[in-house]
């Protein structure tokens, strides 16, 4: 506990972090934004709105976990951390959850934000789609989870890797990879024979190893008012606990093998 | 009873290319009570091996055991302070917030009543709610050195703890280690500063490549550290004694012998009509002998 | 520390149990199919994951932006200066990636069909948004009129104005359809659906385009039905408008708003030498 209290008050007072912070600034710009819309301007200010909080997350997420991994380690701060009567386990565990309960801060501080923002840009131009304010939140949530994954991995390339570089771009291709691999693997899928059988079930494989990200994807479905399969929501949150809990522990096993020399 | 058993240790690290052999069947042990110095060349493997004793390196084999707990069981670090060599620790928090999360990392109880009394003994009240982005080198030390003490520990292990450190600092430290030690705490530290070494060590360690290849106690180092010795006498007559003496001033001779040839001049001296004022060791430091035992 | 790697390894099990139940639900969900566009649209959705959404509502911004900027010279019949093919494509892409956006899609319709040409190519745009946007009467009303009015393809647009009846729970557009595609009124057709357009229209440079070709079509319908008038009372066809103002059916010439002069052609059609309105429609 005193280590995510430490944890978040360094965080916090770190100066690219109140630069990352200050972004939910931009917030009150959507509506302005919003106006040049033709017609959609509800809609578009509820996708602005959710842009930008995973644009916040992604960029938190990315720059908050080698702060807390990379950087400690770098620093030199494991030494004094680890030199506690703790487990690496737990001050593995403890940087996470640090992590995470400012990307649900954040999470509900944009979220909050884009109910003003919606409601004014909602009353420049009538919809004719209902705003739905649970539809909004879901997809505000799944982009919480969606980084939370993220970060997992963040946390798993930075307990074998020394260098800033490897975490962070490795991250950064398992985040556009993790984006493109439903859509490819159903282009693959539905698309031409002509692929070998052996391609196919290749395509599969990796298709089963990335993270799936589009599936935490529900920016349509709030902006569209789409209806949202509780079941779907189920069904991704599952994955998501099961693939967190994969990359977690492995990164914990590797953290545990790992000299501070 | 050992407070600190290393017992065969081996560790080799890969550096991209080349691998390097840092410890090489390290073996010692840490007394109740004693100051141990752990003295040696850079590079000897005096950091690898408090690291893994601190369980911040795993060793390839051998154990390291810290009040008989292997030290990969983070309960064997629960009566022990811990200052890394050059300590980092996060910059954007006070003095009084790292005393106040060490404590808590050991649940130590009233831990802000202590934490006065800590930065009270380092003189670093008024730095107290400053942060640690703002402190020098030696203030770092300091309060690295009071989050480690802050527990009560039984044991204290210190890397390097008076590198970096002015004079003034280090007889502060010094003299808080001392103080320790009477109220009963083991320390351990390394250094490769002979002087502080001697001035305060009940035990000398001396490493070299990968393992201990000397060990001292107090006596040892009293008996080693003495050459020769320097004796005085009178002389009534200007009568040579042929002991190549020399006058230092009228009638006071000094002749230096080795120390096997004390009895033999001493003998020689008390058949001539010469007497004997003084005998005074002749010392020559404990780096000279460092680096002959380094030389062998 | 065996105890993290058991459990990442019966974690990845139970995933790769669970994993065909999540990939059937994700099977189940509206997936994005892919249309015979520009790579650039298919790569950018692939790698942008949810910020696709956004790129596209940008990119309709930019178009519609771009379009503003340049209304002048579209008035004037200036098309070759303004990037027509760049701003198709843009629009496209920015369909593919969001194909919900309603700015994009209503974008196309206005500034594809009448100038350019491009009805086929907008109708395809909008088959693709329909797909997504199902409680939208707007593109298959778009799709109809497009088939109606710059295809002649009357069948078809019958089809697609059913669709947006049955959307919109009215049956505005079946009698529409009625009225005008087998009576022949063709610019009667043109007159509704800009009237239509002008009332749901936010963006004033896009709703004056609307109003200059209202304009325009109503100066023509007044011929148009002057020409009716004349040929029943003298069964034949003018040869001039002249001869409609001294027969006296028209008060004066129509003014074409876009500075051109109405004639009648030689199949006794209404043309104007600004030949604005339907400079490439029969192409």
């Amino acid at each position: 506990m005193a280590l995510i209290k430490l944890t978040i008050k360094h965080l916090i007072f770190d100066r690219i972090f109140l630069v990352l912070a200050s972004f939910v600034l931009l917030f009150a710009f959507i509506p302005v934004f919003s106006y040049f819309s033709m017609r959609q301007l509800q809609e578009i200010s509820i996708t602005t709105s959710l842009t930008l909080n995973s644009f916040i997350l992604l960029l938190m997420t990315l720059f908050g976990g080698t702060l807390v991994m990379w950087r400690d380690i770098e620093r030199k701060y494991t030494y004094t951390v680890l030199s506690y009567p703790i487990t690496r386990t737990n001050f593995i565990l403890s940087k996470f959850f640090s992590l995470i309960i400012i990307l649900f801060v954040i999470t509900i501080i944009n979220f909050a934000a884009s109910i003003v923002v919606i409601h004014i840009s909602a009353s420049l131009y009538k919809s004719t789609l209902p705003i739905l304010w649970l539809n909004i939140f879901a997809a505000f949530f799944m982009e919480f989870l969606k980084y939370t994954l993220l970060l997992g991995f963040i946390f798993l390339f930075a307990s074998f890797s020394t260098s800033f570089f490897t975490p962070v771009f490795s991250t950064i291709a398992v985040f556009i990879a993790g984006n493109a691999s439903q859509g490819i693997y159903d282009y693959i899928m539905k698309g031409s024979n002509e692929l070998s059988h052996f391609s196919k079930l290749a395509a599969k494989l990796v298709y089963y190893v990335l993270p799936n990200f589009s599936s935490f994807d529900l920016i349509s479905y709030a902006a569209y008012s789409l209806p949202i399969h509780i079941q779907s929501i189920v069904y991704t949150s599952v994955y998501f606990l099961l693939y967190l809990g994969a990359v977690l522990s492995l990164s914990i096993a590797v953290f545990n093998k790992r000299d501070f020399s | 009873m050992e407070m600190i058993k290393v017992d065969n240790l081996h560790k080799t690290f890969k550096l991209k290319l080349k691998t390097i052999k840092a410890l090489n069947g390290m073996s010692f042990d840490v007394k109740r009570g004693e100051i141990l110095g752990f003295l040696g060349p850079n590079g000897a493997g005096k950091s690898t091996t408090i690291k893994i004793i601190m369980d911040l390196v795993r060793a390839d084999s051998g154990t390291a055991f810290i009040n008989s707990l292997k030290s990969t069981n983070p309960d064997s670090r629960l009566r022990v302070g811990f200052m890394p060599e050059n300590p980092q620790y996060y910059d954007t928090i006070t003095g009084m917030d790292l005393l106040k999360f060490a404590a808590s990392m050991f649940s130590v109880k009233d831990a802000g009543k202590k934490a006065h009394k800590l930065l009270d003994e380092f003189e670093l009240t008024e730095f107290a709610d400053v942060k640690l982005r703002k402190y020098s080198k030696g203030m770092i030390q300091r309060i690295g050195f009071a989050a480690a003490l802050i527990h009560d520990p039984d044991i204290l292990i210190l890397d390097e703890p008076m590198g970096g450190l002015d004079p003034v600092g280090r007889m502060i430290f010094k003299n808080k280690m001392k103080e320790l030690n009477k109220s009963g705490v083991t320390i351990f530290f390394s250094s490769h500063i002979i002087p502080d070494i001697e001035d305060i060590c009940s035990r000398v360690l001396i490493v070299k490549q990968g393992k201990t290849i000397k060990q001292f106690d107090r006596v040892d180092i009293q008996y080693l550290t003495t050459y020769g010795f320097n004796i005085i006498l009178r002389k009534e007559d200007e009568k040579n004694l042929n002991l190549n003496e020399n006058e230092i001033s009228k009638g006071l001779y000094s002749i230096k012998c080795k120390k096997d040839e004390l009895i033999e001049k001493i003998e020689a001296i008390e058949n001539s009509s010469a007497k004997i004022v003084d005998i005074e060791p002749l010392k020559k430091s404990l780096e000279d002998i460092f680096i002959e035992i380094l030389n062998d | 520390m065996k105890k993290p790697l058991i459990l990442c390894v019966l974690f990845i099990s139970i995933l790769t149990i669970f994993f065909p139940y999540f990939s059937k639900d994700m099977r189940s969900r509206p997936l994005f199919e892919k249309l015979g566009y520009t790579p650039h649209g298919k790569f950018y959705r692939a790698i942008l994951g949810e910020f696709r959404w956004f790129m596209g509502d940008y990119l309709s911004f930019k178009s519609i932006i771009y379009y503003g900027g340049n209304v002048d010279k579209i008035k004037q019949g200036k098309f070759k200066d303004v990037e027509f093919y760049n701003l198709f494509e843009t629009i496209q892409t920015s369909i593919l990636l969001n194909p919900y956006n309603e700015d994009a899609y209503y974008f196309a319709q206005a500034a594809f069909t009448w100038n350019i040409g491009h009805a086929k190519d907008v109708n395809r745009l909008l088959k693709y948004v329909a797909k997504y946007r199902t409680w939208d009467f707007l593109p298959p009303f778009f799709i109809g009129f497009n088939y109606a009015y710059f295809l002649k393809d009357y069948d078809k647009a019958a089809v697609y104005y059913k669709k947006a009846s049955a959307i919109s729970h009215s049956e505005l557009f079946t009698n529409l359809a009625a009225r005008y595609f087998y009576e022949g009124g063709r610019t009667e057709l043109g007159i509704s659906y800009l009237k239509m357009m002008i009332k749901i229209t936010r963006k004033k440079s896009v709703k004056k385009v609307y109003e200059i070709r209202l304009k325009a079509l109503d100066a023509i319908y007044k011929i148009e039905q002057a020409i009716k008038k004349y040929e029943h009372k003298y069964h034949k066809k003018p040869q001039s408008i002249k001869e409609l103002l001294n027969a006296g059916f028209l008060d004066e010439i129509p003014k074409d708003p876009y500075g051109g002069k109405f004639y009648i052609d030689k199949k006794g059609k209404v043309q104007t030498t600004s030949k604005l309105t339907f400079v490439k429609r029969k192409g």
